[in-house]
């Protein structure tokens, strides 16, 4: 019964601040947002017995990222977000109507699924959660792609930076 | 979890009891040694010694009007010192102090929170600390709280990189996240400071900046921007954030005797004495640091977290994991 209330309040904690993140028109406001919504995804990645990934989600993204957002709403100063024209207007009709068969599909779909675990208690997985399980796991069995994305993750850095140059080189030319 | 709940409460309890004490007692240690260091008394005038200068002090900021900013955002203004506040007292839980004791039949864990990833939890409680820090010298609506919390969120990211770095040598050599892991690898070792050296001053360094102390106090450098990121603040809120600085500052102190100086772990005395101890020395070079070197400027200190600090913490991990990997093999 506590699992269910504590997967209550973080899932309600992830979609309220998650929520409340799109609406805010004060930047600042929406960073702080954020924040709560990335703490409670970190609070069910507890909860599901991933402790490693938890404590990650709350190093990366809910200090680390958020801190630049910040440092950037900091130099850019926080200015509230104008309404421009919005040439989608008439067309708002049709994403509420969107919404509407979205929550119907997805009641037929939770109301008649037949997979496993979905109604009953899921089965015990043992240890997939732990820094060490998840270590052994990127350098034994996925060490290919865990390498690949690290290198994907060096080309991206160097191009930011790159470009970052050249656009620092453009100003001085001017 | 094995622990009956109202151990857990007690614990909590007396941990909690025991660390604001320490804290109000460490502001008038480092109050009247930087007097000492710069010839001239410091407080010393309520009671022996200025034995109730912390009493004083607070009962003095009880009393000051709460006051608000007209241009703070009222809200985050607010949660902003409970936010610094709560991440740093809860980073006290995972400090372990002590063998398991035995009262009455049920063995307690001389820790707070004994958790598989806890030096990961630490430095993941670090990064929410500072979001008070940040938020509140935003909410304030002042320019000189700004440019302070945005110092502090660049200083933030640079000094955490690094020390993370300088942390993951010491994971190699224990094979654990776990701080009391940690502590019993040492014991069966030596302290990780010898195998260590360029690991435990990259700490060092990189704690100083991560606790905004002199010499890298930029965020709330008195001489260009008031007080920093509190400058709006007063009375309670302030004390708060004063809570907040001074437990990260037991923090830490805490973690590097942890991490590097075997922790509560030594002979004849009991585990909380010798953390204590390791955790004085310490703070007290930070204090003697703190009274000798002059502030740096911005510039060095973001060329120094990155073009020093960073590449040669990068070097040490290298060195560490190859030393330990050949070394694992001839075993």
């Amino acid at each position: 019964m506590g699992e269910e209330i504590a997967f209550g309040i973080l899932a309600a904690g992830a979609i309220g601040f998650g929520t409340a993140t799109v609406l805010f028109k004060s930047p600042l406001r929406a960073a702080v947002a954020l924040i709560g919504s990335l703490l409670s995804v970190a609070g069910l990645f507890l909860m599901l017995a991933a402790p490693f990934v938890a404590v990650i989600q709350i190093i990366v993204y809910a200090s680390a990222i958020v801190v630049m957002f910040l440092f950037v709403i900091a130099y850019l100063g926080d200015r509230p977000v104008e309404y421009s024209q919005d040439r989608l207007a008439p067309l708002a009709a049709f994403g509420w109507l969107a919404v509407i068969v979205l929550v119907a599909m997805a009641s037929v779909v939770i109301g008649s699924s037949k997979l496993p675990g979905f109604r009953d208690r899921p089965e015990d997985v043992g240890d997939i959660g732990s820094a060490q399980a998840i270590g052994r796991a990127f350098l034994d069995h996925y060490i290919v792609p865990f390498e690949a994305a690290s290198l994907v993750l060096l080309v991206a850095a160097l191009a930011a930076v790159l470009l970052a140059r050249r656009a620092i080189q453009g100003e001085q030319g001017r | 979890m094995s622990e009956p709940v109202w151990v857990q409460i007690v614990k909590a309890i007396i941990i909690f009891f025991v660390v604001i004490t320490v804290f109000a007692y460490l502001v008038l240690i480092e109050r009247r040694t930087l007097g000492r260091f710069q010839a001239r008394p410091g407080p010393n005038r309520a009671g022996p010694a200025g034995f109730w200068q912390p009493l004083a002090d607070v009962i003095k900021l009880i009393f000051k009007e709460d006051f608000v900013p007209k241009t703070a955002d009222r809200f985050i203004y607010t949660i902003a010192p409970v936010i610094a506040v709560a991440a740093a007292v809860t980073g006290i839980a995972l400090i372990p102090f002590g063998d398991p004791i035995t009262i009455g039949g049920t063995e307690i864990k001389l820790v707070g929170a004994d958790i598989g990833v806890g030096l990961l939890l630490l430095f993941a409680l670090s990064g929410i600390g500072f979001y008070g820090l940040i938020l509140g010298g935003w909410a304030s609506g002042s320019k000189y709280s700004t440019l302070g919390s945005a110092r502090t969120a660049a200083q933030l990211v640079s000094y955490e990189v690094a020390m993370g770095l300088s942390v993951v040598g010491v994971i190699v050599l224990s094979q654990s996240l776990n701080l009391t892991e940690i502590v019993d690898a040492q014991r069966e070792t030596v302290w990780y400071v010898l195998f260590q050296p360029v690991g435990f001053l990259i700490f060092l360094i990189a704690m100083v900046a991560e606790v905004n102390r002199a010499p890298f106090d930029l965020p709330e450098a008195e001489g260009e921007l008031v007080a920093g990121y509190h400058t709006e603040y007063g009375g309670l809120k302030f004390a708060m954030f004063q809570t907040a600085e001074y437990i990260n500052l037991l923090v830490v102190s805490a973690l590097a005797a942890t991490l590097f100086l075997g922790g509560f772990a030594g002979p004849w005395m009991s585990g909380v004495w010798w953390l204590a101890l390791k955790m004085a020395v310490l703070i007290f070079g930070f204090i003697w640091l703190r009274a000798t070197m002059p502030r740096l400027r911005y510039d060095q200190l973001m060329k120094f977290g990155w073009k020093v600090l960073l590449p040669i913490a990068t070097l040490n991990l290298l060195v560490t994991i190859i030393v330990v990997g050949v070394a694992f093999q001839n075993s």
